[in-house]
């Protein structure tokens, strides 16, 4: 059977980081977490470049905080609200929002990240750009509830705002993309 | 579309502002079966919610990445140099501490004889001291 995050929580909790069974612990919760993190960061703050070393730090500031986590809300509600406060500060620190989604993309072709076809990319540059064009906030609570399936409370809990404020910001974002696409 | 049944059909506006939660089942039971009712008869609202649907769904063709292959490994040995560093610098720490300590009672610590009276007798003639000691 399969441990919960709880219970690999408790595990990191319970023994020293470097004991085998905290390392186990720690190295299962980075591998079920890489993936969804890497590629929310990697939407929300739209450079691709940044994204792995922000993951990465996510999970050391998961590491840190590992020993003040408190069982009542969810250990994945835990984490994302650690990749979110991180992403904002990333986006506030470089003040270069404007040319974000550009270095996402200029990176993106320059390394052939995307082996796939042209067409897939530029279906990919097109919700990009519509994703840039939504007010942070309203693009962070758009993409927990459709690409990574949280509940608006669960989302209000990442985003520190009430249930109430999160069904606001993901039918604004909903309208302003709909826009976006009725424009092109 | 007009309000069929005052005060328990809603009107499009109030729908339109519940379709994207109503989408995303985070309505109550009750107002999603207004929601539902409204829907049915209403076409400029399904349109919404099949709008809100296909919006959902461009953004759901977002392809995933992956992280690079030595991902795991590389968080795991960040974390363990992290853990012997910070362990490394809490031990200097501490012995930075204790030797701070050791000086401050080296310097402060009591001659091994007490001191005579006589030896703070040593003051000007006339002054104030000099009258007090006296006294004493």
């Amino acid at each position: 059977m399969t441990d919960s995050d709880l219970d690999l929580i408790k595990a990191v909790q319970a023994e020293s980081f470097l004991s085998p069974r905290g390392q186990q612990a720690f190295e299962e919760l980075v591998k079920r977490y890489q993936q969804p993190l890497f590629n929310f960061v990697c939407r929300y703050v739209g450079e691709r470049s940044v994204a792995e070393d922000l993951t990465q730090e996510v999970f050391l500031r998961v590491w840190q905080a590992a020993p003040r986590f408190e069982a009542r809300g969810k250990v994945s509600t835990w984490i994302f609200k650690i990749a979110y406060n991180l992403s904002m500060n990333e986006i506030k620190r470089r003040r270069r929002y404007q040319n974000f989604y550009k270095g996402f993309w200029d990176d993106a072709r320059a390394e052939s990240l995307f082996s796939k076809q042209r067409d897939s990319r530029e279906l990919e540059e097109d919700i990009m750009r519509a994703l840039a064009q939504i007010p942070e906030n309203q693009r962070a609570a758009l993409l927990l509830r459709v690409n990574d399936g949280f509940s608006y409370k669960e989302i209000s809990e990442i985003l520190n705002v009430s249930p109430a404020a999160v069904e606001s910001l993901i039918f604004r974002a909903r309208t302003k993309l709909r826009e976006l696409r009725s424009e092109k | 579309m007009s309000d069929r049944k005052k005060g328990v059909s809603m009107n499009c506006q109030d729908v339109r502002k519940k379709i994207s939660a109503y989408m995303d089942g985070e309505n109550d039971a009750a107002m999603s079966q207004r929601i539902r009712e409204h829907l049915s008869e209403c076409a400029e609202c399904r349109n919404t919610l099949q709008a809100f649907q296909d919006t959902d769904s461009f953004l759901r063709k977002l392809p995933t990445h992956e992280v690079s292959p030595g991902f795991t490994r590389q968080v795991m040995s960040e974390l363990r140099y992290n853990v012997r560093h910070k362990s490394h610098s809490a031990y200097n720490l501490l012995n930075r501490f204790m030797k701070f300590f050791e000086i401050l009672f080296d310097v402060s610590e009591l001659p091994k004889s007490p001191a005579s009276l006589e030896e703070f007798a040593d003051f000007p003639p006339g002054s104030l001291c000099k009258i007090y000691f006296k006294i004493l």
